[in-house]
């Protein structure tokens, strides 16, 4: 490469490598691959709330940019980046106590839904899966939505939460097991 | 015949994905009962699933556009702080390293390295001329000796043997002249040099007088020849040396007036001297026929005579 190296190329640990090392552009690109997904996993994990939302992106990049030291070489970066960010959530739901706020929430979203229980429409359907899964613990939540939202692999999301496999498996399963629990009101069956 | 349960509890996931309740096989089932409650529960979750799966079920909105612009700024306001923390960091002790990781410990290190490299490189280079100096001696004299060899005829040992034989002893120096060094010969000077016995007022009365170049040959006479007649003028004079003296003194006024006659027909031609080439011939070296080379420089000097009788020439050329 007469012109350096083709950035958009690169993995996102050489990329880290680069921006800790004052790349910008290694940066933009980091930003591209990550921050709408990011974005995506603070707004579902922090109660569809898109302020905070984006204010935690910001927060997440800006900690990359300040303390590049914590990335270890070797580590997988998008592991590193959402164990930041789910420990980011861990530490707003304990400031915010909202658990009860958001089970109280999704019990008025079941009683309303219950009078359109036939109602399939998509847009209910989303805003009650968004409030039952705040019924969800942390880690229960950070797996179904890595795994179903994101997109990521199981070994990933263990890597992420730093736990086994076998572990991330069985948080899925109990998280669909409390959701579809609390969604029944979607099934078919209960069609009168 | 019993089957065994080939799942884990969390694989339960592959089978809401693929099968219904009722395609599950016994086994299936059995191990499905264990961790789900009914079929119902289990049709639930398996709905759950494939519409989370299969649509998009979070309408997540996107981030500012100028969320990426505002961090990248920052990324490099962040770079440009770094470089003059870490200029901060090249002078001053930082506590998070060790010593040994000390910037201003490693410039100190590499700059008494680079010295001593510098310094051990000039004294090589020192050595190195000095060497080749004393080499070129070494080869003079080695050349020196060889033609000093090649000059002188040497008797091979087998004639030397034949004339041993033959009962003719003939000493041997010819080797011995290759390493013995000649002393440059000693010039010998004629004794009938004569000093200058011209009366003072005789000549200074004199106006016509003019020297030549082979008069003033007569001045230029060596500092040690002059000494040993100084010397030989010491000693007391007998009555023989003085009539012998006398003698010498008539012989120099004849010679003068001679000399007068002489000049007189060559006045008009010869009455401007040069008085600076006169001095020049007076410092010039004395050349001795046979004379080494090296010895000649000894006579250069004039002795402390030859500066009186230049005063004298100084009073002929005033009163001239």
């Amino acid at each position: 490469m007469i012109f350096g190296p083709n950035h958009k190329k690169l993995s996102d640990e050489e990329l880290m490598s680069r921006s800790a090392k004052g790349d910008s552009k290694a940066f933009g690109i980091l930003y591209d691959r990550y921050g709408k997904k990011m974005h995506a996993y603070f707004y579902r994990m922090l109660w569809n709330d898109t302020e905070k939302a984006q204010d935690f992106t910001q927060d997440l990049f800006v900690k990359i940019i300040e303390k590049p030291e914590r990335y270890k070489e070797g580590h997988k970066f998008s592991s590193w980046l959402y164990s930041i960010a789910g420990n980011m959530c861990k530490n707003e739901y304990r400031g915010a106590q909202v658990r009860t706020k958001a089970a109280l929430e999704i019990k008025h979203t079941r009683k309303n839904s219950s009078e359109i229980k036939e109602n399939t429409d998509s847009d209910l359907f989303k805003r009650d899966l968004g409030h039952a899964l705040d019924l969800l613990n942390t880690d229960q939540r950070s797996a179904f939505i890595m795994k179903y939202k994101q997109g990521l692999k199981i070994k990933e999301i263990a890597d992420c939460l730093g736990c086994s496999e076998g572990t991330v498996k069985s948080r899925l399963f109990y998280s669909l097991k409390i959701l579809s629990s609390e969604l029944s009101i979607y099934n078919p069956k209960h069609k009168i | 015949m019993k089957e065994e349960y080939t799942y884990d509890p969390e694989d339960i996931e592959k089978l809401l994905q693929s099968k219904s309740y009722a395609e599950l096989i016994r086994s299936e089932k059995e191990f499905v009962d264990l961790h789900i409650d009914s079929e119902e529960a289990y049709e639930q979750m398996r709905s759950l699933l494939q519409t989370v799966e299969n649509q998009p079920w979070d309408n997540v909105p996107n981030p500012p556009s100028g969320l990426k612009n505002v961090l990248i700024k920052k990324h490099q306001d962040k770079h440009k702080k770094s470089l003059s923390f870490w200029l901060n960091s090249m002078f001053a002790m930082n506590t998070q390293r060790r010593w040994y990781q000390q910037p201003i410990l490693q410039l100190g290190i590499a700059t008494v390295l680079i010295a001593t490299v510098f310094i051990t490189l000039q004294q090589k280079q020192e050595r190195t001329d000095q060497l080749a100096i004393t080499d070129t001696r070494q080869e003079n004299a080695v050349d020196n000796k060889k033609k000093t060899q090649e000059s002188t005829p040497i008797r091979s040992k087998e004639k030397r043997q034949v004339e041993e034989s033959e009962g003719l002893e003939i000493p041997d120096k010819t080797t011995d002249l290759a390493e013995v060094q000649i002393p440059p010969p000693i010039p010998e000077i004629s004794p009938s040099i004569e000093m200058p016995t011209a009366d003072m007022t005789d000549v200074a009365s004199d106006e016509d007088i003019v020297l030549t170049d082979k008069d003033i040959a007569l001045y230029d006479i060596p500092m040690e020849v002059i000494s040993s007649e100084i010397e030989e003028s010491s000693v007391p004079a007998t009555e023989e040396m003085e009539v012998e003296m006398e003698i010498e003194e008539m012989e120099a006024d004849n010679e003068i007036v001679e000399k007068k006659e002489q000049r007189a027909e060559t006045t008009e031609t010869t009455k401007i001297v040069d008085r600076d080439k006169m001095t020049t011939d007076l410092y010039k070296p004395l050349t001795i026929e046979g004379m080494d080379e090296n010895a000649r420089g000894q006579f250069i000097v004039p002795s402390i005579a030859l500066k009186d009788q230049l005063s004298v020439l100084d009073m002929l050329f005033e009163a001239y």
